[in-house]
């Protein structure tokens, strides 16, 4: 590979990050969850976030609903002008999917867990 | 034996097939085959992947809500064994099945009779719309020309008329 034309390619960074990116980063039922309150995360919690030297602006500034750390306010206000937030804002409008809706699609009543249930 | 729905799909998965993951926030989604699995590691949503149940149901593809509905669920208690109980269960599955599945299709007849009509208005309106997009150009420009032709005999013979 490469021999030939004397231009390769290289892979930036390592796989594992990428892969360790993937399974760390929020799904939409979690940043609903962070959203209302009862998640790791609250809705307006840029001040009193910990602070974390591991993260980018020691875990500072966080976008709630893209889950991402940015390093200063600026980088974090020009983040929610972006595209890509907006997309976010868009997609979080709906109810989350879970379990239960893809139970209730099946022909599924929901569970019975005998004490609520008096039939 | 517990039978587990898929989370993508909503299709049945039975003991020993499919795969499971839990999310370390100790949340478990289970999947009928690798498909499912993958379109889930995609992060897709299922409400909008077209060959899901939850899809058809939300789009109202399908029946949705019916009583019918109401018999199979996961029951979190243990019920004693009853010989009574489970004759009467087994002569009521067939009969369910067969509710179900008559309102299933009227259901469908339903929603294609309203179908037929939308495509017969869309037709229609396309009909009146657009039929200069199929009668072609050299055709349209011929057809004025020998108007226009017509129209210029027509002066001339009305000046023939009035000269004599």
């Amino acid at each position: 590979m490469g021999s030939g034309t004397g231009r390769v390619t290289k892979r930036k960074g390592s796989n594992k990050r990428s892969r360790r990116k993937r399974t760390l980063s929020r799904a939409l039922d979690q940043i609903h969850e962070d959203i209302s309150g009862k998640g790791q995360f609250s809705k307006n919690g840029t001040t009193d976030l910990p602070v974390d030297f591991d993260l980018p602006g020691l875990g500072q500034f966080y976008c709630v609903e893209c889950a991402r750390y940015f390093i200063t306010d600026g980088v974090l206000a020009a983040h929610k002008k972006t595209k890509k937030h907006k997309f976010r804002l868009k997609e979080l409008k709906d109810k989350p999917y879970c379990q239960a809706e893809a139970e209730a699609a099946a022909g599924m009543a929901p569970p019975d867990n005998g004490s609520t249930s008096a039939r | 034996m517990r039978l587990e729905k898929c989370y993508v799909c909503s299709s049945t998965i039975y003991p020993g097939h499919g795969s499971m993951f839990v999310r370390n926030d100790a949340k478990i989604f289970r999947f009928c085959r690798s498909k499912c699995r993958r379109n889930f590691n995609l992060k897709r949503n299922p409400r909008k992947l077209r060959w899901t149940k939850a899809f058809r149901k939300a789009a109202g593809k399908e029946l949705a809500i019916d009583t019918s509905f109401a018999f199979e669920r996961r029951r979190n208690r243990a019920v004693k064994y009853d010989r009574d109980l489970v004759a009467k269960t087994l002569q009521a599955i067939p009969v369910i099945q067969k509710v179900r599945s008559e309102r299933e299709h009227d259901f469908y007849r339903t929603r294609m009779v309203e179908r037929e009509k939308e495509t017969r208005k869309d037709a229609l309106r396309e009909l009146a719309t657009g039929l200069d997009v199929i009668k072609p150009l050299i055709v349209r420009e011929k057809l004025r020309e020998r108007e226009e032709k017509e129209s210029a005999m027509e002066v001339i013979e009305e000046g023939l008329v009035d000269k004599s």
